[in-house]
Order: structure tokens, then sequence, then C-alpha cells
């Protein structure tokens, strides 16, 4: 009984890899010497600077994921089964802050929402309500770069649930809502999984769009990494951006495993 | 009656139109695929709309474009059992079962139902882990469990080998008459359809072409399409030369036939008509017994044969315009000695021939075969 | 041939150290000038008439706020010439020994950029919901501007902080911003506003609360070209560029 082996790669294919790899672990590795080697590093890590970026980091990312499937998830579903024209037109605008710079992200939201803006502009006037540089604008900012991963994602796993499914489904007594909740939500979990972790994880990532929308104000719209960037700008700047970044690195790991254990738990093993 | 079904709809260039009943029956629908069978399980069940008309399930209207009354399919009381049978992957037989059951004594009914279709020892597994029969009989347990009293099944052995199909098709009638079920059944196969059904209809581009008893569709098809597809071999063009008694006389190529007249329908003297036989009706004489001037006898010479073991089959080159095919069984095929002898005469007996009126190609929803008169 | 090329090109190269204004011959050299946002423009045309006379050089710019090119040039960015908006981001590269040599720039004093209908006083600055906008803490204006409001007392700074909306990374952003109306003011410098949409208008700081910035040019390498740059910045018509753009000259370069 021999084992089925890979075949081990061709030697160039093999450096290729070997670089590609290296590539991609050496900046954590940087990140990671330069933290702990560092002096000021635990300083960094618990001053009220960091302490407040990541509350607000966490609790406008999670706001914005809670808003991304909540009002995603219909969507996607509508998007999923829905015929009608100038539906790929839709989706492709549902898609676009996926390949748009999360700069150019910040100034669209500007001339939406801004205090000029086509939005922004009617709200101050009449009801004196102002959206941008407050934490209102930080969630809209995340929501806006991370939402389409979590409908994109949605829209793959709702699509590929059969339909025949729901149509049975209701041929057996269900509602439209049962037959959803019993049938196409357990059958897509994997991918709405995948996609509500890869939209909280922009969303917690989220700079470009933050920086320009919702300005840069300690414990109210400066989120993790304009914290990291804005340390970054001090006069003892790196080691106090690395502290921060090794602490957003460690928090985005716990969460994300956190959340891959939860996913893989609700959808069972066979 | 469980069933009064009538509807007509138009899909892009698909048009349907059909109408039929079913008491406690098996009624089978039977055509080719995108004959719209599946179709009109789909409007039965409410997935989908006809543009018109009237459905009836168990005496309580379901969609009526009159009163404009359509209600949902969970509403509608039936069950489904779809093709590639649909069984939720991640559910247990138990929870696939018990789906759409509720209310009280639940729990009990759920056992009632899988010992009926032998699940009880598979209850708690995934229908991934099953065989392909064992996931049928879940499916039909799916549908039985919220009872209905309407069962539709859309080529529900289709996926089957042919040993569990037997065993399958024997469960169906088996529950048919245990449950008073009205079952309708939807296959492509010709023998599966002769098997189950106790009435049959015959589906041809959207269009019923036949309604009635089993054997009445198998012995006196309604003309030369349905012929066609419940797979008669030979099917002639021929004209009235004579009508008397009962017996018409036809000219079809250069023979004379005797036929007994069709039930409900006298064609006219000089009035063109299909006279359909089957391959395993048409016998074979050797020359000698030739008698030229008898009708239904036919000199032909064998210009093809195909052998299939129990049986072969003969094509037949004769004064009659078409090809004529016989099948003859192995036994009489060496007796007779057909192996040695090309030419032969062919007898087809009156009381197995029968008259069909000629319809045009667009009428019998076909393009094959129908020749202008 | 190839010879021949190379020994021109030495040759240029030794005319530029000259200071030499060389035609013909086409020698080619990059400087990389790091320099503080609010100089974007003044420095933009300064680079334009410095490659005028200096054919074969060319000047790439890199504007940012200067803390950042600061923190750049620390971590290794190659810079040629720094020009700072405050003497302690080059005190901090001088530090770490990266300064060949420096000296003083220009001055540059703060105002208040505000909308047509903002505010009329340095006072009101302190008004209860104004949407206030400086560049951070980190960055020579910000700085500048928080010594500024500080000048004015205690209690006065903190009710002015209280009504800080953000802390951008850098002036031009902070003035950006109240051209986009997102913010009703902003301390920014005196030149910048020479530059801002005709709906911004600029509130004078009084004399006493007034924070001068002093903008310092440092040669980061012993490049000639980049020498003749830091030169040519401070000389008479490096002075005229400044001050047609709203700088205090203060060169010393005749």
């Amino acid at each position: 009984m021999t084992a089925l082996r890979a075949r081990a790669p061709h030697a160039g294919l093999a450096l290729l890899i070997a670089v590609f790899a290296v590539f991609f672990v050496l900046p954590f590795a940087g990140l990671l010497e330069r933290g702990i080697g560092g002096s000021g590093t635990w300083d960094a890590i618990t001053s009220d600077t960091a302490l407040d970026a990541l509350v607000l980091s966490l609790w406008t990312s999670a706001v914005a994921l809670l808003i991304a499937v909540v009002a995603g998830t219909p969507v996607a579903y509508w998007l999923t089964h829905a015929r009608f024209p100038g539906k790929g037109a839709v989706e492709a605008l549902i898609d676009l802050p996926i390949v748009l710079p999360p700069t150019i992200a910040g100034v669209a939201l500007l001339t939406a929402f801004g205090r000029k803006g086509l939005l922004g502009a009617p709200l101050d006037d009449w009801f004196g309500l102002t959206l941008g540089f407050s934490t209102a604008a930080v969630i809209m900012a995340q929501l806006f770069v991370g939402a389409p991963f979590y409908v994109r994602a949605a829209r793959a796993g709702f699509g590929s649930v059969d339909a025949q499914y729901e149509r049975v489904a209701h041929t057996l007594g269900a509602s439209r809502l049962r037959a959803f909740a019993r049938i196409v939500l357990p059958l897509s979990w994997p991918s709405l999984a995948a996609g509500a972790a890869l939209c909280w994880a922009r969303a917690l990532g989220e700079l470009g769009a933050t920086l320009i929308f919702a300005g840069n104000l300690q414990g109210e719209t400066q989120t993790m990494p304009l914290a990291i960037l804005s340390a970054f700008e001090r006069a003892d700047g790196l080691t106090a951006a690395v502290a921060l970044a090794i602490l957003l690195l460690a928090v985005a790991l716990v969460a994300l495993a956190a959340f891959w254990l939860l996913s893989t738990r609700g959808r069972g093993t066979p | 009656m469980t069933l009064e079904f009538a509807a007509r709809t138009q899909l892009g260039d698909f048009s349907y139109d059909a109408r039929f009943e079913a008491g406690n029956e098996i009624v089978v629908l039977f055509g080719h695929s995108g004959a719209g069978k599946s179709l009109t399980l789909q409007l039965i069940a409410g997935l989908l709309q006809p543009d018109e008309g009237r459905i009836v399930i168990g005496g309580e209207a379901v969609f009526d474009s009159g009163t404009g009354l359509n209600l949902p399919p969970q509403a509608r009381r039936i069950g489904y059992v779809v093709q590639d049978l649909a069984l939720f992957p991640h559910m247990t037989v138990a929870e696939n079962v018990g789906f759409g059951m509720t209310g009280a004594g639940r729990e009990w009914r759920l056992g009632e139902v899988l010992d009926l279709m032998h699940l009880g020892d598979f209850r708690d597994r995934k229908p991934r882990s099953l065989s392909g029969g064992q996931q049928q009989r879940v499916a039909l347990a799916r549908a039985l469990a919220c009872d209905a009293s309407l069962l539709l099944l859309d080529e529900p052995f289709s996926a089957l080998d042919e040993s569990l199909r037997v065993e399958l098709r024997r469960e169906l009638i088996r529950l048919r008459s245990e449950l008073d079920l009205s079952v309708i059944f939807v296959t492509h196969d010709l023998r599966e359809a002769h098997l189950v059904a106790d009435r049959l209809a015959v589906f041809d581009a959207g269009r019923l072409l036949q309604f009635d008893g089993r054997e009445r569709v198998f012995r006196a098809p309604a003309n030369r399409r349905v012929a066609e597809l419940t797979g008669v071999a030979n099917i002639l063009r021929g004209r009235v030369a004579a009508t008397r008694d009962g017996i018409l006389t036809v000219e079809a190529g250069g023979a004379r036939l005797r036929a007994p007249a069709p039930n409900g329908w006298r064609p006219g003297e000089g009035e063109a008509v299909d006279i359909a036989i089957r391959a395993e009706r048409v016998n074979l004489r050797r020359l000698d017994a030739d008698d030229p001037g008898q009708p239904n006898l036919v000199r032909g010479t064998i210009r093809e044969e195909l052998a299939y073991g129990a049986t072969h089959t003969l094509r037949f080159e004769s004064a009659l315009e078409e090809t004529v095919e016989v099948e003859i069984a192995a036994r009489p095929y060496e007796v007779l000695g057909v192996a040695g002898q090309k030419s032969w005469t062919l007898e087809l007996p009156p009381e197995d021939l029968h008259v069909m009126p000629v319809v045009s190609a667009s009428a019998a929803g076909s393009s094959a075969g129908a020749t202008t008169a | 041939m190839s010879l021949r090329v190379a020994a021109a090109g030495a040759l240029a190269v030794a005319a530029l150290g000259l200071g030499a204004c060389g035609d013909g011959e086409e020698p080619t050299e990059t400087i990389t000038v790091f320099a503080a946002a609010s100089l974007t423009e003044a420095f933009g045309e300064l680079a334009e008439a410095f490659e005028e006379e200096h054919p074969g050089v060319t000047v790439r710019l890199s504007f940012a706020g200067s803390a950042t090119l600061r923190t750049q040039v620390l971590e290794g960015a190659p810079a040629d010439v720094f020009a700072s908006a405050s003497p302690d981001e080059v005190a901090a590269l001088d530090a770490a020994g990266l300064v060949v040599e420096e000296r003083a720039l220009a001055t540059n004093t703060l105002v208040i950029a505000t909308g047509q209908d903002g505010i009329e006083t340095f006072e009101e600055l302190t008004l209860p919901g104004l949407r206030l906008m400086l560049a951070a803490e980190d960055v020579p204006a910000g700085r500048y501007a928080r010594e500024s409001l500080a000048l004015a007392g205690t209690d006065f700074a903190v009710r002015v902080l209280a009504n800080v909306r953000s802390n951008e990374a850098n002036v031009r952003a902070t003035l950006a911003k109240v051209e986009l109306g997102e913010a009703d003011a902003a301390i920014v410098y005196a030149s910048d506003l020479r530059l801002a949409d005709a709906g911004i208008r600029a509130i004078a700081i009084p004399e006493r609360f007034q924070v001068a910035a002093e903008y310092r040019i440092a040669l980061l390498a012993e490049s000639d070209a980049a020498r003749a740059f830091v030169a040519f910045a401070t000389s008479p018509q490096g002075m005229a560029t400044l001050a047609r753009h709203g700088f205090t000259a203060v060169g010393v370069t005749p």
C-alpha cells in the first residue's frame, strides 16, 4: 500500500514558491522583530490612543458588519433570483467598491454625504445633521468598502443552492421565510460566513475612505489604521506604529480564528 | 375526482394546452422531454401559473384564472417528487421526511411513514450516504408525509437500475391502493408508462394528444403522432376505397387492406387515413401459401435485419410505400427458417390494424411523417 | 563610441558641479526633494526654474506633512534635500546623523481659514458647536496652532480644542476641509490661503498669539546637484519665489 504522494515540484518552481512565501512571511517577521525588540512597545500598546482606537475599530467594524449582513442578505438573495433588464449593471455597481481605491471611496462619500454633498447638504440644512467627520462616517466608510465583499459572497452562496430545494420546500408547505431559514441559509452558510469575515476584515483595515470622509480624532473617528498612520508621523513614530500594528494583527487573528471555528461548527461535519 | 386540470399558457415560443383529470388512480404523463410533462406538474404544484385555466385538487379549487384565485404551493396539499429528488442534503432522513409535518402526533406519524417506506433504520443518516433506491424512498416518504391526497412524481425512477425500478413500481402500486392516492406520474419510458399507468396522457410539444385508458392508448392511438410516440413501428398512409358493415377497405400503396372501422369516427370513401400496426402483429408466411388476390397479404423482401437475442426485427420492402417493420420471436424465426430466405408474404391481420384520421403536422404537434394527402 | 559618451557625461557632471549651465551635451541626474505640504506650489515653481537653469538635472518632489517625511527619511527614504516646516524635524534627522548641512529657509504666519458665513474673530474659535479642524499635533502646522492657542490662555485653548473635529495629516488636507464645507474653520499658514477657493476668508490671529513657523532646508546627501538646489532655494531668486507664495523669506545665500 503506497499512499498517493504529490510529486515534488520542479527545482525552479520550488524556488519561485519559496521566494513568494518569503515575500509574505518576512513583513510579519519584521513587525515582530521591531515590536519585541523595541523598548516602548508595551507602553504604546497600552496607551490611551491605542486602546481608544482599538475599541472604536472593534465596535464600528462590528456595526458595519451587522448592517452589511442585515441589509446585504436580502439584497443578495433578491439579486440571485431576480430577472430584470440592467441586472448586470446593478451587480457591477455593487461590486464597484471592491475595485475602487478606498481614497476614491472617501471622496465619493464626501460628495454624497458631506456637508455640501448631494444628500449631506439637505440633511445639514434641514435637520442640522452632519454625517462627515463623525463616528457614523467611520461606519459608513467601512460599510462602503466592506459590504460588497459580503454581498458578493452571499450571492455566490445563494446561487449555489439548487432552486429545486426551495421549490420542494414550498410544496411541503413551507413559507418563503421558512424555506429560506431552513434550506437556503444552512446550505449557503459557508459562503455567508466567508463573506462576513472578509467584510469585517476590510472594515477593520479601512483607512483611505475613513481618513478622507471621517477624519482623525481620537476616541471618535481615529480607528486603528488611522492611529497607526498618525503614530508613524510622530517623532518616535515607528515604534508606536509597529506596536499598534501588532496589536491590530493579534486581535484580527483571534477574531478570524474564532469566526472560522464558529462557521465550521455551525456547518457541522459529516 | 382528486384532480381536475385545465390550463393554457404561453412560455416564450412554447405554447401549452392540456386538460385532464385523475381519480384514485395512477395517471401517467407520457411524452418526449420538452413535451410539457414536467411543466404540467409545476402548474399543478403552483410553481408556475398558467395564463388561463382552472385547477381543482381534492374538490378545492387552487387556481382559477376566471376568479383570479391562485393558491401558493404551500397551500395546495400535494406531494411532489422532483426528478432529481432534491433531498435536503444537510438534513437527516427523519428531518427530510418530517419537514412538511406539523401538529400533534408528529413524531408518531413520522415513525409510521418511515416504517411504511422501510426507512426506520436510516432515520439518522444523511441522504448522501444512502443508495439510489433508498434516496428514492426518502423522497416518496417526504412527499407522502404531509398527508397529500395527490402525489406528483417526475421521472421518479429514471436514475435507478432496472431491478430497483421494478421493486419501486411495485411499491408505488401498493401505496396507491393502501393510501387511496391519486398519482400523476411523469415518464418518457414507454415500458414504464405501460407498467404503472391506469390512464395515460400522451403529450407532444405542449399539447395533450390523447388521454385515455392505458390499453386504449396502446391499441387505438388517436393519430399518427400518438402511434409514433407509443412505439407503433408501422404507420401507413392510405385512402378509403370502400366501407361496408363496419369494415373499411383501404388502398395503401399497391395493396388493399381490410380493417375494422374505428370507434366514434366514420371516414368517407376517398378520404385519406393513417393505418397503424405494431411490428409484433405482422405475421410472416411462406411464399407458397401466397394468395395474391386475398386482402391484407403483401409480398415483401427483407432489406435489413437486427437481432436482439430474444427477438429479431426485420425491415421489408414491399408493395406498400413505406418500409414494413416486423418483430418476430427467436423461436418462430428459427422454425420458419427466416435466416435463409429473403422473400416472404406479410400478413397484416385486420383485427390488428387501427385506422386513424390524418391530422396536419401542426395539429398533431409534429413535423414528422405526415405527408400531405 | 560608448567611451566618448561616458567621457562627455563625466565632463557635464563636472561642469554642473561648478554651477555652470552647460548646454549641448545632456547629462542626466535626478535629485529627490522632500518638502512640507505647505511648500507644494512654491517648490513646484522653484524646481521648474532650477531645472531650467541646470539642464539634465531632474528634480523629483515629494510633498507630505513634515512629520511624515521625517519618519520616511529616518526609515531610509532616498531624499537628497529636506525642506521642513519646523526645525524640530530637521533636528531629529541631524541627531540621526543624516544631515550634511542645513539653514533657515523662510517663515510663515498662522491664520484662521473660514467660509463666507463663518466666524469673524480669533475669539470665536471657542463658539460651541463650531466645526474646527487642525493639522495633527505632530505636524508643524498643528503644533504651531496649538502653541498659538496656548498663548491665549489654557482655558481658551481647552475650549477651542473641544471643537476640533479632526486632526489632519497635513496642513493642506486641513484647509481642504474648509473648502469642502466640512469644517467651519481651520488654522493654517497664511501662505496656504493664497491658493484657497475664492469663498475662503482669512481671519488674522492677533500678533501677541502668533507663533512664527520657521522653515528650514537641509542637505541630506553629498551631491553637487542637491547642494546646488539648496543654494538656489535660498538665493534671492528662490526667496522671491517663496515671497510670491506668501512666505517671509529669510534667505542668506547671496
